[in-house]
């Protein structure tokens, strides 16, 4: 895990979207846990190839699950949140706070 | 497995699509990438969207999914099966675009490297597109006319003496009579008339030629109908085509010349037809006009005046061979009833073959030593690689160890290499596209088709095979210098023993590309000595203080012979006055000029025997001052005088040839020569002998000629020449010319010297480009062997640091290392020079009076080779013996 990195949009995106998912986390449900909580209609794609930089990064793990007869025979790829992934939502989180502290964009809902 | 299902249909997710995803996804998350599309898919389709919706997702999944080519992270786990997946299972773009970029990234990583490879391979490259565009245009792009192998030029060529001319019109009215081998024959003459209506009248290039003749080629005109069948016929109305160009020009682009009248010498022509821009063809002139056959011109006389062009178009089915045996009969039988066509054939030649026939050959050949600048390229950057395949050896041998595959590694080595090849072509091809308008703006202006050569995409594949095959050859090399072999003792020292193999591939490589030098350096100094012989050709004439002023006569007011001598005459009179000016004379044929007049003739007291061939000569009339003007000696007799006018008796001048011909041992003055003109035969008395003129060019034959009295037949176009005292009169003759007839435009006005280089102008352009090509060459083959000298003694620093500290004197240190220079250089130059004497050979047709195995020529390129790479060998070794030898001995 390298300290000090910061976390790319989309990246904090998925991992959110792992963080609020209860249950069987997979390329599908993370896409449409993005849709329906934010309805940005992301691609399946990049929802895969940022899981796979931020598995790079240690921030989540996966593991392949069985075949099942629904989807044309194909098994599943699983994702996990790992720790050092909370730890860099956190760091985020904490970064975006400081920097919007102070700052009055008129904006509806204020960003606590 | 259950499918969304809508009223019994089964909706199936767009199988293009799906083929996109799987070629785009690394093999460890294509199960979970597919499934999830399947997934989302009949999702989409089973709701309220509907199965259009969900073949739109689909797509728009399939073209995101691009992403992972070039988003997808690729360290350890994920290359190792990534590569997999390139391997001898399924191919995937995603493994192949991977090896690219990691290629591109172990590059940029030795960017000293890459732009010398790089660049040394655009340079070749880059030379071999040029050449192959022109190529490309000149040879071997067809002519823009449909059927182009049925169209053939035909001409007459003399049996016995094997000279060919134009066609003459009686004749060329029987072959369109009687040939059966032809669906259309049409004739055109170049000519030149002048146009008057804008601010000055100037003078446009026109060919008279048959009405069909458009017709006959198949050429669609841009706009208008083109020349009515009767036009050929006296009394009709004047029409005219314009070129495309002429239109431009002249009527400017928005408008459009159908139907406008144009004022050609004092007529008015209008404008029924315009040629389409990418109209090419033989003879390119501003204006095409209908000709007219007047039945004076199908007099028996006549069928000596062989002038005119002639192409026809093959009638289905038949050959060119077939055709060739059909005229010649044709020609036989006419040759029976005919006395002037008797000993006269018909050859046939390709429209193509006719255009290209003088450039195949040299183009060829330059084409073949562009291609040996490339292998010395190839060679250049295969030494820079095996020089860095010295320091990726290691890297490899830990690869291996590790438990990459040879396959693996390989492909590797590929991807590299043909990423420097196709960068290297790219590169190329930019650079060709840049320089190819100033190397077309050198090329002598004969050359045909010159507009059309360009960078097309012709060109561009020739480049992509090119560097392809290229980059393959350069993969190769590593291998076969061992370092796909290397193993951990190989990482203990970098010393000369374990680079000797490697070192031996260098050597060849280097001798290699002194070789081929060398045949490059003997090629271009074979040519320049040529071009030098040819230069100082005696043509039999002085060209120095020479100028010629050229014109031609409108018809309407110098329809006679007397208004033409008339004029003549006036204006050699004017012009005699000039100060500086020795001497001055009309001819209606100027030699080196291109112009050609092949008439009969034959002794009056010879007679012919039935079925003996007619002989020819090269006709010229002239005025009194001429063989003084052209500086022609007079063997015996006496030149043309004013006394020699319309009404005294017929006179002819012959020249050597004629001389040696007829009265080989008795003095021919006073003999009599019929001579056919354009007035038919005529029986003149020979009043003088002259010597002959190489009147075809300097590397043409002597051949008879014949001078007859200008005022005695009278031509409406005239060449004035005038030997000058070495001023430039242009501007008093033109002030001459326009006193004598203000309407005539303003005369072309040449040194001699000008017309005569272009026909050096070929030859020039050839030893320009083959000693471009030999300088690069060497140069190219001195780079290489300075790196390889350079390489040899930094590898062998420390053991000359060793030599040195125990007592070598730096001499012998310097006699060694350079030793082996000049030897390889030697090994080289011996291989160079065999090849070369077969290779020449073929060089023989370019070559004027030079053998190709000309010793003078060896011999310079022998020690120049040697001195340059002496040079090249001792700056690096003069380094070496510089070295300190604590420093050396640091090395170790």
């Amino acid at each position: 895990m390298t300290k000090g990195t910061y976390l790319a949009e989309f990246e904090q995106v998925v991992l959110l979207a792992l963080a609020r998912i209860d249950g069987d986390a997979y390329g599908m449900t993370i896409y449409d846990e993005i849709l329906s909580t934010t309805g940005r209609e992301s691609s399946i794609p990049s929802v895969y190839v940022t899981l796979a930089r931020i598995e790079e990064k240690g921030y989540v793990s996966s593991h392949t699950g069985n075949p099942t007869a629904k989807r044309g025979g194909r098994a599943k790829k699983y994702y996990r949140l790992e720790a050092s992934g909370t730890e860099a939502l956190r760091r985020s989180r904490t970064l975006m706070d400081q920097l919007w502290n102070g700052v009055d964009l008129g904006l509806q809902e204020p960003h606590s | 497995m259950t499918r969304p299902n809508r009223g019994g249909q089964t909706f199936h997710p767009p199988a293009l699509a799906r083929w996109v995803v799987r070629l785009c996804v690394p093999s460890d998350v294509r199960d979970g990438v597919l499934g999830d599309l399947e997934e989302g898919f009949e999702r989409i389709a089973a709701s309220r969207d509907g199965s259009q919706a969900a073949r739109r997702w689909y797509w728009k999944q399939a073209i995101e999914s691009v992403r992972f080519l070039y988003q997808y992270p690729h360290r350890s786990g994920r290359t190792a099966r990534a590569t997999e997946a390139f391997g001898l299972g399924r191919p995937s773009l995603f493994g192949l675009v991977l090896e690219l970029r990691l290629a591109a990234r172990a590059l940029a990583r030795r960017p000293l490297y890459a732009t010398l490879v790089i660049g040394t391979l655009a340079l070749g490259l880059g030379a071999n597109a040029a050449i192959f565009s022109f190529v490309n245009a000149i040879l071997f792009r067809s002519l823009p006319f449909p059927n182009p192998d049925q169209l053939v030029i035909l001409q007459e060529r003399h049996i016995e003496q094997g000279n060919v001319a134009g066609v003459a019109p009686p004749t060329f009215a029987d072959w369109k009579d009687q040939s059966r081998a032809f669906s259309d024959l049409a004739a055109f003459v170049p000519d030149a008339f002048v146009l008057t209506g804008g601010l000055t009248p100037e003078q446009v290039s026109v060919a008279t030629a048959s009405p069909n003749i458009f017709r006959l080629l198949g050429t669609r005109l841009r706009s208008g109908q083109g020349f009515p069948p009767d036009a050929e016929y006296e009394g009709g109305e004047r029409v005219v085509v314009t070129s495309a160009g002429f239109a431009r020009r002249w009527f400017g682009e928005e408008e459009d010349p159908l139907s406008r009248t144009l004022t050609l010498n004092d007529e008015q022509f209008r404008v029924v037809g315009i040629l389409p821009d990418d109209f090419r063809f033989l003879v390119q002139p501003d204006l095409w006009v209908p000709m007219h056959i007047a039945s004076g011109s199908l007099s028996e006389g006549m069928r000596g005046a062989r002038y005119m062009s002639v192409v026809g178009r093959l009638a289905s089915d038949v050959t060119v061979a077939a055709a060739t045996e059909d005229m010649s009969l044709l020609a036989r039988s006419l040759g029976e009833v005919h006395p002037n066509n008797r000993g006269w054939d018909v050859t046939l030649t390709g429209l193509h073959d006719f255009v290209t026939t003088d450039v195949r050959r040299p183009m060829l050949i330059i084409l073949v030593a562009v291609i040996f600048v490339l292998l010395i390229a190839i060679g250049n950057t295969t030494n820079l690689i095996l020089t860095r395949s010295t320091e990726a050896r290691r890297d490899w041998a830990v690869r291996k160890a590790l438990g990459a595959s040879t396959w693996q590694l390989l492909r590797a080595s590929l991807a590299e290499h043909l990423l420097l090849a196709a960068s290297g072509g790219a590169l190329a091809v930019i650079l060709t596209t840049w320089a190819l308008p100033p190397i077309v703006g050198l090329a002598p202006a004969g050359m045909p088709r010159l507009e059309d050569v360009r960078v097309d995409l012709t060109v561009i594949a020739y480049v992509t095979i090119i560097s392809l095959a290229v980059g393959l050859v350069m993969s190769a090399m590593p291998w076969i210098s061992g370092a796909v072999h290397g193993s951990l003792e190989s990482l203990a020292g970098r010393n000369a023993a374990s680079a000797a193999p490697r070192n031996r591939l260098r050597h060849t490589l280097i001798a290699g590309e002194v070789a081929i030098s060398v045949v490059l350096v003997i090629g271009a100094g074979l040519l320049t000595r040529s071009f030098w012989e040819l230069r100082n050709v005696d043509p039999g004439f002085d060209p120095r203080g020479l100028s010629v002023v050229r014109m031609s006569l409108p018809n309407e007011r110098y329809q006679t012979p007397v208004q033409r001598s008339t004029f003549a005459e006036e204006l050699t009179a004017r012009l005699a006055s000039l100060t500086g000016v020795k001497a001055v004379s009309p001819t209606n044929n100027l030699p080196f000029s291109g112009s050609r007049f092949a008439f009969g003739f034959y002794p009056d007291d010879a007679s012919l025997a039935d079925g003996q061939p007619q002989p020819s000569a090269e006709f010229h009339a002239v005025g009194p001052g001429y063989f003084q003007a052209m500086g022609i000696p007079l063997r015996s007799g006496r030149p043309i005088a004013k006394a020699d006018g319309e009404g005294s008796a017929p006179a002819v001048v012959i020249n050597d040839v004629i001389a040696r011909m007829y009265w080989p041992d008795t003095d021919p003055v006073g003999e009599r020569l019929t001579v056919i003109s354009q007035t038919g035969p005529v029986s003149r008395e020979i009043i003088g002998v002259v010597g002959s003129v190489k009147h075809g060019g300097p590397s043409s034959d002597w051949i008879p000629e014949v001078y007859v009295p200008f005022a005695q037949d009278a031509w409406s176009f005239m060449t004035i020449v005038l030997r000058t005292d070495g001023t430039d009169l242009t501007a008093e003759a033109r002030a001459i010319v326009a006193s004598v007839d203000p309407t005539l435009p303003a005369p072309s006005v040449q040194p001699m010297t000008e017309v005569a280089a272009q026909w050096f102008a070929p030859l020039r352009f050839q030893m320009v480009l083959a000693g471009a090509f030999a300088v690069f060459a060497l140069s190219l083959a001195c780079v290489g062997l300075y790196g390889v000298i350079s390489y040899i003694v930094h590898l062998r620093t420390a053991e000359i640091g060793i030599r040195m500290a125990l007592g070598a004197q730096r001499g012998d240190v310097f006699r060694s290392v350079v030793g082996t220079g000049v030897m390889v250089t030697g090994v080289g130059l011996v291989v160079g020079i065999a090849a070369a004497m077969m290779i020449t050979r073929g060089l023989e047709s370019l070559l004027f009076e030079i053998v190709p195995a000309d010793p003078l020529t060896y011999a310079s390129v022998a020690l120049l080779v040697l001195g340059v790479a002496f040079a090249a060998s001792a700056l690096p070794t003069r380094r070496a013996t510089r070295i300190d030898p604590v420093i050396a001995l640091r090395e170790l």
